[in-house]
């Protein structure tokens, strides 16, 4: 089953040339998923009264949002464009690709791009958001949940960069410490809001 | 290409399949394609041209043997 959709989905690859656009949706939609959940983090715990409940709620009514609008403005976006393609191929070919793999993977390599975006941003986020799920349940303090939340976010945003390191063959430590940057200038910029306030 | 002749080698009759890339342009690629076999089924195989989101431009060599 998994060999199945792995090669279905590097077939919509083949034809489409989509992998590179839902390389990039994956890790721009993962940034920002997880930098979402770490401003609710650290906004509600520096600047208001922060309890585990408020901060799911929070964090999980944000990715819902940004799973539905990337899902869907994604979609239309890339179908737009995967049609645009297909004209432009049939111009020079002088024939309809109606019926062709090329039309069916572009197709399909709208509905994967939109996927990946949503996905993305859902998963990486929850990551961010799962000590404070672990808290509702008791398995640990708020007080840990935050320290957690703020080490897994920090953690995932440097694993982008590494990954964003090896796909430019780049140096990867230094990109995985550009990605971290985000992160702390995140919680920089709300802990001086936080003095400001 | 290699899936295009793969693809084209599937259709009945069909034993042996070539193709040279002869030009390549901004959009597309020019091939010409050599198809050997007995009872080659010509339809299906302009059938899965298409499929496969190619164009057959012209046909420049036929060969009948008993």
């Amino acid at each position: 089953m998994f060999n199945l959709l792995k090669s279905s989905i590097s077939r919509v690859f083949k034809y489409s040339g989509a992998e590179e656009y839902s390389r990039r949706y994956a890790v721009m939609n993962a940034f920002d998923g997880v930098v979402t959940v770490l401003g609710i983090v650290l906004g509600s715990t520096l600047l208001g009264e922060a309890n585990a409940r408020s901060i799911v709620a929070a964090g999980i009514g944000a990715l819902v949002a940004m799973g539905i609008s990337g899902v869907s403005g994604t979609y239309m976006a890339e179908k737009a464009e995967q049609e645009r393609r297909i004209r432009e191929i049939e111009d020079a070919m002088l024939i309809k690709l109606d019926k062709s793999v090329i039309a069916e993977a572009r197709g399909k390599a709208a509905i994967l791009s939109a996927l990946v975006d949503a996905l993305s941003a859902v998963v990486a986020g929850l990551i961010a958001l799962t000590p404070y799920l672990a808290s509702l349940l008791g398995l640990v303090t708020a007080e840990h949940a935050f320290i957690l939340s703020l080490t897994f976010s920090l953690s995932l945003l440097f694993s982008l960069g590494l990954f964003l390191g090896k796909i430019a063959r780049r140096n990867i430590l230094w990109s995985g410490l550009k990605s971290l940057a985000i992160g702390c200038i995140t919680i920089l910029l709300i802990t001086l809001l936080n003095l400001i306030l | 290409m290699i899936d295009f002749c793969r693809v084209l080698s599937t259709v009945n009759g069909v034993k042996r399949v070539s193709a040279v890339v002869v030009e390549v342009d901004v959009e597309t690629d020019t091939v010409k394609v050599t198809i050997e076999g007995r009872n080659i089924d010509f339809e299906k195989v302009k059938e899965k041209v298409k499929e496969m989101g190619a164009a057959v431009h012209s046909v420049d060599e036929v060969v009948f043997e008993e």
